[in-house]
């Protein structure tokens, strides 16, 4: 799919839905570009309905998508370039793992179908299940098999809603790693789970919706900066722990300081003053840092404070 | 969101499929495979054939018969089984072919919500009418047309001069694909727009049987039990759905509607069914057409 190179893969200008007197999505403003985004959200937030805007399922009450620049509304060309996986079991359970791969390959016009269905088995890595019935597959494999009719066309857009619902460990590990590879090389995917920690390993782009608003955009390392008036904790190992504790708890960022032998756990309102205060303290005490990590930095905490605070 | 990354390396291992892309005919072709493997059961259990192939020996099956009495017995057997009454038989399987094939093509797809995998590659509402529309005319003329075809060639080579027989009966072979093709069309519109209404398959196999006889019933009752002065009376003959097809094949075949019969005694002539059945499908058509301008994936 040609592009410019300023356009955004993905654009929603002032996105709105709803449904009579129910508002499912209000006022969304966002852009997308290659690599992995998570779309994370509480139940009713307005996952679902953002998704089926982007992939032409359903139209804005109010607002633009775009799709390379483009709105998709009556331009159904624009599928050829976009790979969905829609949420729930949609298949038919009566064909193998390889005829619906090919039946999406027919849909998609390629030159030789055979084949790159049996090129997206293979890189879902369902080789040995291609001749099963979808309705003999676990949850998991039909999910794998979903993607698979998905990227049969090497898409440059990928739209995954929950795509990792009802995968063991090891089907969610590949699955990861696929994905993963897909954003390295230049796709742009659009990730939505519920699963905040496998989307931690996914993508550092998060989009998290509230209640039908966009609540945070961006790299969620960069969110969790942005979350001044949650104290972040420190974990220190150092061998005089106890001496290091009197002259933090000095500092008026510092919330708490617990001491338990030579780890000492501070929470403190900026990271970047401990980080400067710390190494002169230890200098000035004469204390060897052994370990310094701050412990709450995972997506789940972000999110939670995200959905908390509507 | 909205800034660019500050620098990005990309794997430029994959690229986006830039080959050439068959047109909207492959799309649909895809589709239309699919819908008559699954009508007749392809590929599939034993069970999901059951139907279908039954249906096709029902049609099949007298034809063959027929002609197979025929090569014995020779030309004595005479001609008792003639092209309107066969399309008698042809329209009951045809009716009952239509009533199970239809839901089978389009329920499954709202019943397994497979439609926003459909909706979501480059196929219009207009591709998957179109797509299934076919294949059920696909099946459905294969039912209609077929039988009478090789009952026509059944009679041709049964006959002590085929080149005789062709030259003195050209005509029925016109009138054969011209009533065939109207059934099919019928049929197949018909049973699609009431399946479009319904999400599973009993039901609208069951609408459909339900109202073929319900109103052919309604009619012959409504039409027998009113006095015979009360205005618009002989207009009741068009509600009777699963007599339209036979009056309309009576009239191509230039027999006599029976006079104690609703269509004897309400007086209208052949094109009166024809354009009857051409406004029925229209309106079903229609029906259908905006049923799937609003189907919700």
């Amino acid at each position: 799919m040609s592009q410019t190179a300023t356009a955004p893969v993905v654009e929603l200008r002032h996105f709105s839905k709803w449904y009579g007197d129910v508002v499912a999505v209000a006022d969304l403003s966002f852009e997308l570009r290659p690599g992995v985004t998570g779309l994370l959200g509480p139940n009713g937030a307005g996952k679902t309905t953002t998704l089926k805007a982007i992939t032409g399922l359903l139209q804005p009450s109010q607002g633009e998508v775009l799709l390379f620049g483009r709105p998709l509304a009556g331009d159904p060309m624009l599928y050829r370039a976009i790979g969905v996986v829609p949420d729930g079991d949609r298949l038919y359970p009566r064909l193998t793992v390889r005829s619906y791969a090919r039946l999406h390959a027919d849909l998609q016009g390629l030159e030789q179908p055979a084949t790159a269905a049996d090129q997206a088995i293979a890189q879902v890595g369902m080789e040995a299940l291609a001749g099963r019935r979808l309705g003999g597959l676990s949850k998991g494999e039909r999910q794998r098999a979903k993607v698979a009719g998905a990227i049969v066309h090497q898409p440059s857009l990928l739209i995954l809603d929950e795509p990792m619902t009802g995968m063991d460990p090891g089907q969610r590990a590949r699955f990861i790693e696929l994905v993963r590879a897909l954003g390295q090389a230049g796709v742009t995917v659009l990730v939505s789970s519920h699963i905040l920690g496998e989307v931690e390993r996914l993508a550092s782009q998060i989009l998290v919706l509230v209640s039908g608003r966009l609540a945070a955009s961006g790299d969620f390392h960069a969110i969790r900066d942005l979350m001044a008036d949650q104290p972040r904790t420190v974990v220190v190992q150092a061998d005089g722990a106890r001496e290091l504790a009197a002259g933090l708890i000095a500092m008026p960022t510092t919330v708490a300081v617990e001491v338990d032998g030579d780890r000492m756990q501070a929470r403190t309102r900026s990271v970047q003053a401990f980080a400067t205060e710390l190494p002169r303290l230890a200098r000035a005490q004469g204390v060897s840092l052994r370990e310094v990590r701050t412990t709450d930095e995972s997506l789940e905490q972000v999110f939670r404070y995200l959905v908390g605070r509507r | 969101m909205s800034e660019l990354p500050a620098g990005a390396i990309y794997d430029r291992g994959y690229r986006h499929y830039d080959g050439p892309r068959e047109g909207r005919s492959r799309r649909i072709k895809a589709i239309v495979v699919a819908g008559v493997r699954r009508v007749l059961g392809l590929k599939r259990n034993w069970k999901t054939k059951v139907v279908p192939f039954a249906l096709i020996v029902a049609a099949f099956g007298p034809v063959l018969a027929f002609i197979g009495i025929r090569l014995l017995v020779g030309e004595s057997v005479g001609q008792f089984l003639g092209y309107p009454e066969y399309f008698g038989i042809v329209a009951v399987v045809l009716l009952l072919f239509a009533a199970t094939a239809a839901p089978e093509l389009l329920c499954p797809d709202r019943r397994q919500h497979v439609l926003a995998l459909v909706f979501t590659r480059p196929v219009t509402r207009a591709d998957y009418l179109a797509a299934k529309l076919a294949a059920l005319l696909l099946v459905v003329g294969l039912v209609a047309l077929l039988p009478l075809v090789i009952l026509y060639a059944g009679n041709a080579l049964t006959a002590p001069s085929a080149a005789t027989y062709l030259r003195q009966h050209l005509g029925d072979l016109g009138r054969i694909l011209f009533a065939g093709g109207v059934l099919t069309v019928f049929y197949a519109v018909i049973s699609l727009a009431v399946a479009s209404l319904a999400e599973r398959r009993s039901l609208a196999t069951a609408g459909l049987l339900g109202s073929f006889l319900a109103s052919s019933a309604l009619a012959n009752i409504l039409f027998f039990t009113s006095p015979p002065t009360m205005p618009g009376r002989r207009w009741l003959t068009f509600v009777s759905l699963g007599g339209l097809p036979g009056r309309f094949v009576d009239w191509v075949f230039g027999q006599r509607f029976e006079p104690n019969s609703l269509a004897g005694q309400a007086g209208f002539t052949g094109p009166a069914y024809l354009a009857a059945l051409a406004v029925l499908t229209l309106l079903a058509g229609s029906l259908l057409a905006w049923r799937i301008a609003r189907l919700r994936p």
